[in-house]
């Protein structure tokens, strides 16, 4: 007998290529993924390109010293998004592009992130009923 | 009724979110071009100018935000960046407002409309 | 024997032409930062903002440099404004394109106190008076 499976709908995915540093699209990026959240919605990232880097767990918990406020709290990319995907229950996930990853170095990702080839993004972009691509690799 | 010319039935929703604009360099404005050439053929179109992107607000003649205005299409720019940028201390355009990024998260989870970035 | 650098670089000329280069990762780690933290290795550093950039010397107070992501209030965004004021009072010369000032409808007295509103042409005929001048 033919099984049907029920397949998860993402409100809203990011495919997130433009680097950090580079331009405001990091925060314009998280900005939206917490406006959807509050309005009850669903968000994922797929990084690509340097995005990668944003969650790379040798960052640890918080940045390099301010040296102009030593004494300064600034917690690091990867702690930010640790930070929503926790407070998200399940409503905010993140995912490396493992190609990416591998071309530029950014192999260790922080535990919550999803490592997904390449060859998976149609059935991503299909797993979502918004699809933004934010470009710039 | 023109080849190019969307009938009510086909018409798309499209938000369209500009993140550039013509402070980031040549062509970068383009993208306002195409959302009223979207607009001008019959399509609903919304535009959220982001980041850089809200310094094409700024003025009450700039050619694009004229032409998408006189499309109807709804222009809004991300309160954040504008007050990053302190568009607070100069004037914008009439067509244009200021909005949060919740009427983007809305705009975007609505049923039938087509999200783009630049 | 041990010997101690006490040589100081050269006097430098840096323009920032591209602004808003991230806020929730960058924080305080942003271009103004970069200045502000090495000028001291100098004979003398100045800075031109050019472009977008000139809004980072414009006074207004809307801005909040805060953020809330999940249960975060991520309240250290870069304050660039602050940064102006801070490159002045440390004796860093701040240019300020008036071209670009001019075009997003600011007017010369709405820039932070101590900073120099300038023609594009009379910055560039300043450059022979540094020994280098970066586009940072």
């Amino acid at each position: 007998m033919a099984t049907t499976m029920e397949r998860r709908m993402w409100d809203l995915l990011l495919i997130l290529t433009a680097a950090p540093h580079s331009s405001d699209v990091v925060t314009s990026a998280l900005r939206l993924s917490q406006a959807v959240l509050d309005n009850g919605g669903s968000v994922r990232v797929w990084a690509c390109g340097y995005a990668t880097m944003m969650t790379q767990d040798t960052f640890g918990d918080t940045k390099l010293p301010n040296t102009r406020d030593p004494e300064g709290h600034y917690p690091s990319p990867s702690a930010i998004v640790q930070r929503m995907i926790a407070d998200g229950q399940g409503r905010f996930a993140w995912i490396g592009c493992t190609a990416c990853t591998e071309e530029r170095g950014a192999t260790h990702h922080i535990p919550q992130v999803r490592h997904r080839s390449p060859l998976r993004l149609a059935a991503t972009v299909a797993g979502a009923k918004q699809t933004l691509y934010l470009g710039g690799a | 009724m023109d080849a190019q010319t969307a009938r009510a039935a086909d018409a798309a929703s499209y938000f369209l979110i500009e993140s550039k604009g013509n402070w980031a360099g040549p062509n970068a404005g383009t993208f306002l071009l195409d959302a009223a050439a979207l607009a001008e053929a019959g399509h609903r179109v919304r535009v959220f100018l982001v980041e850089d992107g809200v310094l094409s607000a700024v003025g009450t003649d700039t050619p694009e935000i004229e032409r998408l205005a006189a499309a109807g299409v709804e222009i809004l720019v991300d309160d954040f960046s504008a007050a990053q940028r302190a568009l607070g201390a100069t004037k914008l355009s009439p067509h244009v407002r200021l909005a949060g990024m919740d009427v983007a998260a809305a705009a975007l989870t609505q049923d039938g409309c087509r999200g783009v970035w630049h | 024997m041990t010997t101690t650098r006490t040589e100081r670089g050269p006097s430098v000329l840096c323009v920032l032409d591209r602004a808003y280069r991230g806020a929730v990762e960058a924080q305080f780690f942003h271009a103004l930062y970069g200045l502000l933290d090495l000028h001291g290795q100098f004979e003398r550093m100045d800075v031109a903002l050019r472009g977008a950039a000139v809004t980072m010397a414009v006074e207004e107070d809307v801005y909040r440099p805060s953020v809330r992501l999940g249960t975060m209030v991520l309240d250290t965004l870069p304050d660039y404004r602050g940064s102006v004021r801070d490159l002045v009072a440390e004796g860093f010369g701040v240019f300020v394109d008036e071209a670009a000032v001019t075009a997003l409808g600011f007017a010369p007295e709405q820039l932070v106190a101590g900073t120099t509103c300038l023609d594009s042409a009379e910055l560039a005929v300043r450059w022979p008076q540094y020994d280098q001048v970066w586009f940072v």
